[in-house]
Parts: C-alpha cells; structure tokens; sequence
C-alpha cells in the first residue's frame, strides 16, 4: 500500500486529490493536509469584493467530499517537509490547536497555492497596517467589499474619490484578476449612480494594456489581426477607465502609491480606495534532510517555488525559442516521487517580455499558473503518481507550451446586462516552432469576444466547478 | 543563437532538429485594426438571442479547443 500526501487544496491540489482518490483511495492511502478546511472557488471572489456574491457561496467543506472520495483530510498548515529517502513525510501544524502532526508519505504532491507577499511592498495589503484592498483572499475580499460600499457611500453623498486598482509589485501576476474587478467595479458605479464621482485607474506592471502576463494574445478577426492590447484600451476608454502600465508600486503609504516605470522615473499617485494584487512566492515551508540539514536548493528556488522537470536559468530569448523548456509532468528532478502543481510550480521564466530599468528595478509580470492551468496540472500530477504507482512509469505529460487555456473575465455580473471577455488561447505559452507567426500561437484556435454571453459562461462556469470539486456525479466529464 | 544543447543533453532528452524561425510580422494579413466600441457592437454584445447563439458557439470552441490540445 502506498502513502500520498496532497500539500493544500485549491484548484491544483483538490484536483489531484480527486483524481487520486478516485483511482487509489481504496487499495492506497490519499491524505490532504491542507491550512483551509474548506474548497474556495476563487475566481467568484470578484464578485464577492463588489458585494455582487455572498462569501459563503464561494465555499464548501472538504472533508464530507474527501470521506466519499476515500481520502484521509487534515486541516494543518504544513511546516516542514523531509524528503530524504527512508525517512519522508511532511510536519505540519494543526489548525484548531496547533499540535504538530507528522504524516508520512511515499509520494507527495505539493499544491499549498502562492503565499501573499504583501510585505514585498511596504504599505500593501489590508493587513499589518497596509493602506490597500486585496481579494486574494476570502476574508480580504470580505473587507475589500465593506470598504468598497464604504466609499459608495461616500460618493453618494457627493465625495469624488480616486480608486486604483491593479498590481501592487513589480512582479506581481494575476492582472486578469484584477482586471475583472476593476471593470465590475465601474459596472456597479454605474448601477449605483455615482460613476461621475468616481476616477479609476488601471496601474499594473504589464508591458502594455491586455499583457495578462501572458504577453497578449493576438486573434484574426474578419481577416485583420486584433491583440487584446487594442481589445482591453477600447474597453478602458468606453467606460472612462484611465491606464497607466510599465509600472512596479514600491510602496504605498496612506491615500499615496509611490512607484517606479520601465523609463526609471520615480513618481507618486493618491488615491481614497485600492485593490492591488500582491507579488506571489511559494509557502516558506522547511524541506529538512536526513541528518537535518536545509535541502531547500535541491526542492525551490530563491522565491519558494518547487523545482521541477523544466529548464532553469535561460535568458528570455533563448526561453522563448524553446518552448520544450517549459515543464511537463512537474517531477522534481532531485526527489522523483515529489510533484508539484499550480502556483507551487517554478516556471523557467516569463511569458511577457521582463523588463529591468535604468535604476535596476525588474519590472516583469510573472506568468498566471491559475484557474484552467492549475487545474490541468493538478490532473497530469495526480495521474502520474497513479501510474508510477501502478505501472512504475509516468505517461502523463503536459507543457503550458502545448496547453490550451480558457478565460472568461467578468464585465459584470448581471445576466440581463452584464458581459465578460471570453479568451481561448492556444497554447498559453507561445510555440514559434509549432505556430509560426508573430504571436506563436495558433491563430485558428486562439479567440476573443465580449458580451452577456460570456456573463452567463461565467455564471455556468461557477456552478459547474464548484458541482465538479464537490465530486458530483459526473464531475470528470467537467474539463479543468 | 545560444547553445541549448548542454542542458537538454544534461537531462537525457534528444536534442530535437529544428532550425530558429524568425518571427514572421507579414503573414499576409492587414496588421493592428484600431478598435473602438461602436453602439452597434454594444447592440449586438446585448441582443440576446444572438447572444444565445454566441453562448452555444463559446461553450463549442472551449470544448474542441480542450479536445484538440494534447489530452495528458
């Protein structure tokens, strides 16, 4: 019998949970150690920072879903992890009472999500005294939404407030995010009858307006080519949404956003309300060998990311002519029975072209591993662990430079007159070799379109997922 | 062009033949449409029968385009 443990329980990990404990929960023990004892549909915290969505729709409990799924749950913060052979298993810290529990494990797959470096930009973030708004998490976009009625209030009663929102670090990820959130929250201004009093502005890191951090995406249209740069600046410029991009925050004091640019000039910007997203690095756990020195070079990276079968330390350049570099079945290369999935993963680099400045400042969106990606990944992952367990090799591969991916960015939530943008974009990391044209991508599959529409993609989207990771039946026949 | 050949050597992958194709920027197709927001195209983002129809078409393509990248 064979011990899996599941570091964490967002998109990549509950889908390699399900998945393992579908194919292995009877014959083989399926453990997740996650720090949330519940599932978190994330991408509907949006709606939740607008006030559109009650929190507790966006949640659910995991260990009902785990006991039928033959999956063992235990709802602890993993602190450390001993990967030397003879002796592996993970320490973790009990939630409800801090008790340390050992588990230890013959196959580990680890999926614990970014840790939330607000402290890489001093004043970011709700928490510690920070002066923005964040909804990368629930109860930040709990706050988020208090504070966002809070100012609606305030303009209602004839208050012109500045609101800014977008990335707050130079390598901050996750613009689509914010994205949506900035276009609800010019909706609901709207709805609200107070869009006059409201100046917003889009500040992000990305090269140009629809970078994504995927470097755009360019689809053919009635025989011309339209890149979701002209897409996005047409959007922001009907709704009265000013931008400002090639910008890194680094640092925020009260009503004040202090940042640098691509040119290396130096400025500030004030603003009454901000939702910035924070630069992402892995969870600070501890990897511990036998005679119990640090072997964290041999798992992550400077940044906490897990190590694995991708090719590490090219230049952007050469990366980007070798697609084949990306990872494919997320192995790390010095501990063969550790995987990792979604976020955890160390990606060999950006997608977007990264950029430094006169003054030194890396100014360079980091590539998404959200949503469709995490998922997929958490799938090949948890099929890999199946096979090496039941074949004693690995058939299961998947490069972001041959995955396809699909997004829908909500406009506004209503079915009657909201609207989304609907992106497919194949592969998410682009193939020059495979696609050879100027975006490396395949222009007959990548696509791009708004409308009410997309609204109720987005609205079938939350209940088919949330019906999927529930282990509903049927929930395989979902794609990631 | 850098030499990538020690690191794929390095991991026991072949080395695969290809050559560095320079990006193409003519590929016969009028580059960079300007792109405005007509009051026609918010007529048709809203009109909800075409709508409807756009909703089928989306799910289709998101459906093919998942069976058409490489099932892992």
């Amino acid at each position: 019998m064979s011990k899996i443990v599941v570091v964490g329980a967002g998109f990549a990990g509950h889908t390699a949970a399900l998945y393992l404990g579908s194919k292995l929960g009877k014959q083989h023990e399926v453990t997740v150690i996650s720090n949330r004892d519940v599932f978190a549909y994330i991408p509907s915290w949006v709606w939740v920072g607008v006030g559109h969505m009650a929190p507790e729709k966006t949640i659910f409990k995991l260990k009902p879903v785990y006991d039928r799924m033959n999956i063992k749950f235990i709802h602890a913060a993993v602190k450390e992890i001993h990967p030397d052979a003879g002796d592996q298993f993970v320490v973790g810290e009990r939630a409800e009472t801090g008790e340390a529990v050992r588990v230890e494990y013959d196959y580990l797959v680890i999926a614990p999500g970014p840790k939330l470096n607000f402290e890489g930009t001093p004043g970011l973030g709700p928490d510690g005294g920070g002066f923005t708004n964040s909804i990368c998490s629930l109860p930040h976009a709990v706050q988020t939404r208090d504070n966002y009625l809070a100012a609606i209030e305030r303009m209602k009663k004839g208050e012109k407030l500045k609101m800014v929102i977008g990335t707050g670090h130079p390598g901050a990820t996750c613009q689509g995010a914010a994205f949506e959130y900035i276009i609800n929250v010019h909706k609901d201004l709207v709805k609200q009858g107070v869009r006059e009093n409201a100046e917003l502005l889009w500040l992000s890191n990305e090269a140009a307006v629809g970078d994504f951090g995927v470097h755009g995406i360019d689809v053919k249209q009635n025989g011309k080519m339209l890149s979701s740069q002209e897409f996005i600046e047409a959007i922001f410029k009907d709704y009265g949404i000013k931008w400002q991009v090639q910008t890194g925050v680094t640092k925020v004091e009260e009503g004040l956003i202090h940042w640098e640019n691509y040119a290396g000039e130096q400025g500030s910007t004030a603003f009454d309300f901000s939702m910035l997203i924070p630069q992402f690095k892995g969870q600070p756990m501890k990897y511990i060998g036998k005679d119990g020195g640090d072997v964290s070079a041999k798992v992550v990276n400077a940044a906490g990311f897990v190590l694995v079968d991708g090719i590490y330390g090219l230049s952007y350049d050469v990366l980007k002519r070798n697609p084949d570099a990306w990872p494919s079945s997320y192995q790390n290369p010095n501990y063969n029975n550790i995987f990792a999935a979604g976020i955890a993963f160390a990606p060999p680099g950006p997608i977007s072209v990264p950029h430094t400045n006169k003054n030194g400042l890396a100014i360079s969106a980091a590539p998404p591993r959200t949503g469709m990606v995490s998922g997929i990944i958490g799938r090949v992952v948890a099929l890999n662990v199946v096979d090496l367990i039941t074949k004693g090799r690995m058939t299961h591969y998947e490069r972001m430079s041959e995955m396809v991916a699909a997004c829908v960015a909500s406009m506004g939530d209503s079915l009657w007159d909201g609207s989304a943008v609907t992106i497919v974009m194949h592969p998410v990391v682009p193939d020059e070799k495979r696609f050879p044209n100027e975006s490396g991508r395949d222009l007959f599959v990548n696509h791009m379109e708004m409308g009410v529409a997309g609204a109720w993609m987005k609205f079938m989207l939350h209940y088919t997922f949330m019906w999927k990771f529930k282990a509903l039946p049927g929930w395989k026949i979902i794609p990631e | 062009m850098e030499s990538i050949e020690p690191f794929f050597k390095s991991f026991g992958t072949v080395i695969p033949d290809f050559a560095y194709v320079p990006m193409s920027r003519d590929i016969g197709i009028q580059r960079r449409l300007v792109m405005e927001i007509t009051p026609k195209d918010k007529f048709w983002m809203n009109f909800k029968l075409y709508q409807l129809w756009r909703f089928i078409v989306l799910n289709l393509k998101i459906l093919k385009a998942v069976d058409h990248s490489k099932r892992s």
